[in-house]
C-alpha cells in the first residue's frame, strides 16, 4: 500500500512539474536496484550500511546488497600487530559481521564476502556456513584464530563458489585428505591458500589432478610449510586467432608466480601463447633459480620468439628438455641444405640476433634433450645455435620421432653428419642420436 | 560537351555516385528532434542522438521515421547537460585519448551541482548512456562518502519514511557503521 501511494504521489508530481524543480529529485529512489547497487558498490562498506537508515527503500537495498567487503574497513597490515589482536574492538567487530548476515534478506544471494579478523574458529565456521547458504560466489577470508583452524568443510560441496581465498595469519591450517577435497569445488576458478601446514602430507601430488578442480584457472599457494612437491595440471588452451590479452596475462601471471622454481615443465601451448605478444611477456620475472626446464611445443616458426624469451628468462638453466609435438597440421619446413651451403636460414639469423641477451643462458646450459627431432629447419637451427655458443655444453641428445622409409633415413643420415660438422663452442660436448620407440 | 549529346547510360553512371554523396552529406548534417517531458524540443545532431541507446534502437525499429522522438521520462534541464556530455564524448570517439577523456569527464562533473548530478542519473539510465552513468555514479559516490545520513538524504532528496523509533532501532542495529563519520 505504501508503495502505491508513493507512486501515485510521484505521478502527480510528475505531471504537475513542467519545469525543473525539486519535485523530480526523489526520482533517484525510483531507479532500479542495479543502478543504486552500482553507486553503492563504489562506496566503502560502512557508507553503504549507513544508507540503510535513509528510507525503507534504501534499507531493502542494503539488505539485498550482494557484496560485503569488510576489508574496506580495516587495512591489511594492522591485524597482526598485538594491540589490534588484543583490542576489544576486534572481537566486537566480528559480532557485527554475523549480525549483518543475519539481518540480510533471506532471498538475496551473496556475491562476495570478504573480511579480515581475529576470531574463534567456530565463529569463522559459522560465518562461512552462512555465506555458503546464501550461495556466495567469492569468499575472501584472512583470519587469526585464537584456538585452531580446520579447513572449513562447508566450502567443498558449494556449487556457487568461484573464488576461495583462505589466509590464516595464525596458527595455519591443514588441508583435508585429497579424497575429500577432490570431489568438490565444481565451480571454483580461483583458489588461494596461505599458511598451510603440510608436514605430515608433504606433497600435493594428488590434489591438483586433471579431474579435480575442473574450472580452476588461478592457483596461489603461499607459505605452505613442509611442502616438498606440487603437481598441478594446468591447461592453457589456444583458440586459433582468438588469443585474448587475459589469456596471455594468465600465462604470465602463472609464470611470474613460479619465478622461484627449480624445475619447470610447460605444456599446453604455453610457448605458443608467449610467442604471440612480446610486449607483455617482457614484464615477467626471470626464473633465477631454474635448473631444469621442459617445454612442449609444436615448434613452428612463430614459436621461436616464445622459446627465446623463456631461454632469456632462465639465466642459470642446467638442463633443457624440448618435446616437439609433431602434428601434421603444423607446417614445418625440412632442413634441406648441403654442407657447403653457407647461407643462413631466417631462424638462424633470429637466434644470432638474440645472442647478447642469451649469453647467461648459453654460459650455463649443460644438457639439451630434444624429443621429436625431425630434422626440420627450426630444430636444426636451434641445435646449431646451441652448439655454436654453448660454452659449457656437455651433452646434446636428439631423439628422432619415428623411423620412416629409406629415403627419409638417407636424408636423416645426411643431416646428422652435417650436425656433427657444425662448429662447437664446448670441447667437452657430445651429441647422442636416439630413436624413440613411440 | 552539351548534356543532350550525352549517352543516357553514361548519365546514370554519373548521377548515381553524386546522389550517394548528396545523401551522405545530408546524413552527416542530419538533425533529430527530441521532445522532453516538459515539451521542449531539442534539435540534436544525429551522431549525438545515436549515443543514446534508447533513441538509437528507436530508429533501428523505425529507420525511416522523421517524427520528433518523445522522451517522456526526460526533463529538459538535465537533458541539455547530457547532450553537452555526449558532444564531448564524440570527440574522443574519433580520437581516443584516455587521459584526456578522463580529464574532460572529471571537469564535466566538477562544475555540476549535486542537484545536476542526481537529476542526470535517471536520464542517463533511461537513455542508456553507459559511460555517462559510470561517470555520474562515481561522482555521486565521491560526494556522499563519509557524510551523515541527513546530508545524504538531502543530497538525493529522499523522504524519510521511518518513524523516529524505527530509525533509532536501525541505527542501533548498524552501530558499527556509524563510528567515525565526518561531520558535514
Amino acid at each position: 500500500m505504501v508503495m502505491e501511494t508513493r507512486s501515485t504521489k510521484r505521478k502527480k508530481l510528475w505531471f504537475a512539474s513542467n519545469h525543473e524543480g525539486d519535485n523530480d529529485l526523489d526520482r533517484i529512489t525510483d531507479l532500479p536496484d542495479a543502478i543504486l547497487h552500482h553507486i553503492l558498490l563504489l562506496l566503502p562498506l560502512k557508507s553503504i550500511a549507513q544508507t540503510s537508515v535513509l528510507s525503507q527503500r534504501w534499507r531493502s537495498l542494503w539488505s539485498s546488497f550482494p557484496d560485503l567487503d569488510f576489508n574496506t574497513m580495516n587495512p591489511s597490515k594492522d591485524i597482526c600487530s598485538t594491540p589490534m589482536l588484543k583490542s576489544k574492538r576486534w572481537w566486537s567487530s566480528m559480532d557485527f559481521i554475523a549480525n549483518v548476515l543475519a539481518l540480510r534478506d533471506k532471498h538475496s544471494d551473496l556475491r562476495a564476502l570478504r573480511f579480515r579478523a581475529h576470531l574463534s574458529f567456530s565463529h569463522l565456521n559459522g560465518l562461512i556456513r552462512r555465506a555458503i547458504r546464501c550461495n556466495v560466489q567469492e569468499l575472501d577470508v584472512e583470519v587469526a584464530t585464537g584456538d585452531y583452524f580446520n579447513f572449513p568443510r562447508g566450502v567443498i560441496m558449494s556449487e556457487s563458489l568461484r573464488v576461495l581465498k583462505l589466509r590464516s595469519r595464525y596458527p595455519g591450517f591443514r588441508l583435508l585428505p585429497s579424497s575429500v577435497m577432490n570431489i568438490g569445488f565444481q565451480s571454483l576458478h580461483t583458489l588461494s591458500l596461505s599458511l598451510v601446514i603440510l608436514y605430515e602430507q608433504s606433497s600435493l601430488l594428488d590434489l591438483f589432478t586433471e579431474s579435480s578442480f575442473p574450472c580452476l584457472k588461478n592457483l596461489n599457494l603461499d607459505a605452505c610449510f613442509g611442502m616438498k612437491h606440487l603437481k598441478a595440471s594446468v591447461g592453457f588452451s589456444l583458440l586459433h586467432e582468438n588469443l585474448s590479452v587475459e589469456k596471455l596475462q594468465s600465462v604470465c601471471n602463472f609464470l611470474s608466480g613460479l619465478s622461484h622454481v627449480h624445475s619447470l615443465t610447460l605444456e599446453s601451448q604455453c610457448v605458443e601463447i608467449l610467442s604471440n605478444k612480446n610486449d607483455i611477456i617482457n614484464l615477467l620475472h626471470p626464473f633465477n633459480n631454474l635448473k631444469v626446464l621442459e617445454l612442449h611445443t609444436g615448434f613452428e616458426k612463430n614459436n621461436v620468439p616464445g622459446l627465446a624469451f623463456l631461454f632469456r628468462s632462465s639465466p642459470t638453466l642446467h638442463t633443457l628438455i624440448l618435446k616437439i609435438i609433431n602434428d601434421l597440421k603444423i607446417e614445418r619446413r625440412q632442413w634441406n641444405r648441403d654442407l657447403w651451403d653457407l647461407s643462413t636460414s631466417a631462424e638462424e639469423q633470429y637466434w644470432e640476433s638474440q645472442l647478447q641477451t642469451l649469453r647467461p643462458f648459453l654460459d650455463h646450459l649443460k644438457v639439451v634433450k630434444i624429443h621429436g627431432f625431425l630434422e626440420c629447419e627450426n630444430e636444426v637451427s636451434l641445435a646449431k645455435f646451441l652448439l655454436k655458443h654453448g660454452k659449457d655444453l656437455q651433452e646434446m641428445t636428439l631423439c628422432a620421432a619415428k623411423f620412416c622409409n629409406s629415403k627419409d633415413s638417407l636424408r636423416r643420415q645426411k643431416v646428422r653428419s652435417q650436425i656433427m660438422g657444425f662448429s662447437w663452442a664446448s670441447s667437452n660436448a657430445k651429441i647422442v642420436f636416439l630413436l624413440s620407440s613411440s | 560537351m552539351s548534356s543532350s549529346a550525352e549517352n543516357p547510360t553514361l548519365t546514370t553512371e554519373i548521377t548515381k555516385p553524386s546522389t550517394e554523396i548528396a545523401t551522405e552529406t545530408a546524413q552527416s548534417a542530419k538533425k533529430i528532434n527530441l521532445k522532453t517531458s516538459d515539451d521542449q524540443i531539442f534539435e540534436v545532431e544525429e551522431s549525438v542522438a545515436m549515443e543514446f541507446a534508447t533513441v538509437k534502437s528507436f530508429f533501428e525499429d523505425a529507420p525511416s521515421s522523421t517524427d520528433t522522438v518523445p522522451l517522456p521520462n526526460v526533463p529538459a534541464k538535465p537533458f541539455s547537460q547530457v547532450i553537452e556530455f555526449c558532444k564531448e564524448q564524440i570527440k574522443f570517439k574519433a580520437n581516443p585519448d584516455e587521459t584526456e577523456k578522463k580529464k574532460s569527464n572529471s571537469e564535466f562533473v566538477k562544475e555540476k551541482t549535486n542537484e545536476d548530478l542526481v537529476e542526470m542519473i535517471p536520464v542517463a539510465n533511461y537513455l542508456e548512456i553507459k559511460d555517462l552513468l559510470d561517470v555520474l555514479n562515481q561522482a555521486v559516490a565521491d560526494r556522499i562518502q563519509n557524510r551523515s545520513v541527513e546530508y545524504v538524504r538531502s543530497f538525493f532528496g529522499i523522504d524519510n519514511d521511518f518513524t523516529s523509533e524505527e530509525e533509532a532501532l536501525l541505527r542501533e542495529e548498524h552501530a558499527w557503521a556509524f563510528e567515525d563519520v565526518d561531520e558535514d
